[in-house]
């Protein structure tokens, strides 16, 4: 790699490691499962890596960056669709909107979320920390733990539910409401 | 979460990939209605996104030296490189070696080090070589110099061995240690500037958006700004932000005495005589978007960011220029100084300590971009300044400068302090403080020349 490779690399890096949480979280909402969401990521980042000399300027990354994922999920929700239902573009388009809106509070989540994960009971921690981990399948999660995959999703997203609501309160700790 | 709990077990439904046809179209049917559902719904998809990247392993993970970082955005830069290399772009080379080359440096100690090139072996003792790139993705990695300085490294990094007293910091985080003669002059050079050792110890930081950063933690070091090779002493104990870019910005917080004299270790405490004090007429502040707090008995008028003062109490609302949050943004302040000046220096002041509870001072971060225009008609100010023409100064993030982690580490009274590495910021009319944070503002101080 030469020189100026090395530093559209390294520019790349930084400008990607910059949006990737908030855009990571953007996809997710537009597309049907964790899964869905890694395989339009890759889709997005190679896009962005591959067209990256047209960017005019770094400062319109962000903005370049959330175009082409909203453009990247709806491909592949088209894909998808010809054999589930998804959701209609109307309404695609607008959580893509309001996901844009969003992305101001994107790293204070992160952090609030990190903190909420600690003050979880530990049996909940444990839970989640198997539950998304590399590889793992709920339903072979729930036979190994002598339980329905239902009472695993269930309480899944009781979970998640009161890490929303931690995160909720955290942020709005920190922005001062209280 | 405010939606119904019916509503949610859709969401869950659709988000496990549970959903019948029939569920989707409800839930779709329910969403196009109710935007507090639409924003439950995206909430939920970001923790879901979010949490494989902020799981912490389990001790037995750990013990298995487990893949899982508890780092977010590394995890997927690892995955980015790894995607580039398959790219055939060959950047993924952590460590190098050649038998004809001579090794400037090794490896003294590898404390749980994950790289980003996985499979790639190293061990304590490697030798390292000139040109050698590190790419360290967590973990801590202490690289000892044949000249005696040692950099102990924290992932997630990225750095290169430039020369057998030197390195090249594209990304993270490096503290150096050189305290031998030989390693007099060890430098470590980021994208915008170089850190030149006086035989001391400093730490070198370069973020993800380019600002590098540079604590001295002993001793002195020379900074170096690239282009303008202007060098600037900074002495133990202080720190600096250095923008990337063309023109060089130099950003200084500093925490205070917390009094209402606001001492400071080296910025000024807040003037009564710059450019844009109250007293000289000159200038003016206003909010140009969002809404300032206020009371039924009182309001704040913005002009007391120039009256030469800062708040005299604590935690003292009536004092302080408190941007509320609305619709997700805060708004922004804007400066008119009346005329095209020359700006040499822009110093922000915020001070908040709840009486009661001590780790309750949120309001003294300082969170905020600063822009400037020329003498020209201005722009909408509802719209954001990096699309109108507006041109930035600094980007500010008080919190990330003193590594808060904890609201208590936080300091209660703050100093930030904006100038240029040469000469002036730029010739500016306005200025516009893009708030991001809920920050007391008690003062703000311009200080330059028409």
């Amino acid at each position: 790699m030469n020189l100026q490779e090395k530093e559209k690399h390294d520019q790349f890096l930084r400008l990607y490691v910059e949006t990737e949480g908030s855009l990571r979280g953007f996809v997710r909402s537009l597309v049907p499962s964790l899964e869905d969401a890694k395989e339009v990521m890759q889709g997005t980042a190679a896009v962005l890596w591959r067209k990256f000399d047209q960017l005019d300027s770094p400062d319109n990354f962000r903005r370049w960056a959330f175009g082409v994922a909203r453009f990247e999920a709806l491909s592949y929700r088209r894909d998808k669709a010809r054999d589930r239902h998804v959701f209609s573009e109307e309404l695609v388009n607008q959580l893509a909107n309001e996901a844009e809106d969003e992305v101001d509070s994107g790293e204070l989540e992160e952090k609030a979320l990190e903190k909420c994960i600690t003050k979880l009971p530990e049996k909940h921690r444990t839970l989640i920390q198997q539950a998304y981990s590399k590889g793992t399948k709920i339903d072979k999660m729930a036979e190994r733990a002598g339980r329905t995959p239902m009472s695993l999703y269930k309480a899944l997203h009781r979970i998640r539910i009161a890490l929303a609501d931690c995160i909720r309160a955290d942020l709005k700790k920190q922005e001062g409401i209280v | 979460m405010k939606s119904s709990k019916e509503d949610l077990e859709l969401v869950r439904l659709y988000l496990d990939s549970q959903a019948s046809t029939d569920d989707i179209q409800l839930l779709e049917q329910k969403m196009q209605k109710d935007n507090q559902l639409r924003k439950d719904f995206l909430a939920y998809a970001r923790l879901d996104a979010a949490l494989p990247y902020s799981i912490t392993p389990t001790k037995k993970e750990k013990k298995e030296a487990s893949l899982i970082s508890n780092w977010p955005i590394w995890t997927s830069i690892a995955a980015i490189l790894i995607f580039l290399f398959a790219l055939n772009f060959k950047s993924v080379k952590s460590v190098s070696e050649g038998p004809l080359k001579k090794a400037i440096a090794h490896f003294e100690q590898l404390d749980n080090c994950r790289w980003m090139n996985p499979g790639h072996e190293v061990v304590k003792g490697n030798s390292l070589f000139v040109n050698d790139r590190i790419e360290l993705s967590s973990g801590t990695a202490h690289i000892h110099f044949n000249t005696g300085a040692i950099i102990m490294l924290t992932g997630p990094s990225i750095v290169e061995l430039n020369s057998p007293n030197s390195a090249f910091l594209t990304l993270g985080r490096a503290s150096v240690t050189a305290d031998t003669k030989e390693s007099q002059g060890f430098s470590i050079k980021t994208p915008s500037s170089t850190f030149v050792d006086l035989g001391t110890a400093f730490a070198a930081c370069v973020g993800p958006d380019g600002l590098s950063r540079l604590n001295v933690t002993q001793g002195k070091v020379n900074l170096i700004v690239e282009q303008d090779h202007e060098h600037r002493l900074i002495q133990a104990g202080e720190a600096i932000f250095v923008e990337p870019g063309t023109r060089k910005y130099l950003t200084k917080i500093e925490s205070g005495d917390e009094s209402k004299s606001f001492i400071f270790p080296t910025i000024h405490p807040p003037s009564d005589h710059d450019y844009a004090d109250a007293s000289r007429g000159l200038a003016s502040v206003s909010v140009g978007k969002g809404k300032i707090l206020k009371q039924p008995n009182w309001e704040v008028n913005p002009m007391s960011l120039l009256d030469g003062k800062g708040q005299t109490e604590p935690d003292s609302p009536k004092e302080s220029v408190f941007l509320e949050r609305q619709d997700g943004t805060y708004g922004n302040l804007l400066i008119d100084l009346g005329k095209e000046i020359g700006i040499d220096k822009i110093n922000s002041y915020s001070w908040h300590q709840h009486q009661k509870f001590k780790d309750h001072k949120n309001r003294a971060k300082q969170v905020f971009t600063l822009y400037g225009l020329k003498d020209k008609d201005l722009p909408d100010l509802n719209l954001p300044a990096n699309k109108t023409g507006w041109d930035r100064i600094a980007r500010v993030n008080s919190d990330r400068f003193f590594d808060v982690h904890e609201d208590i580490d936080r300091p209660a009274q703050q100093a930030c302090s904006i100038f240029a590495s040469k000469g002036q910021i730029g010739h500016y009319r306005y200025l516009l403080i893009e708030v991001h944070g809920p920050t007391f503002f008690g003062e703000i101080d311009v200080f330059g020349n028409p």
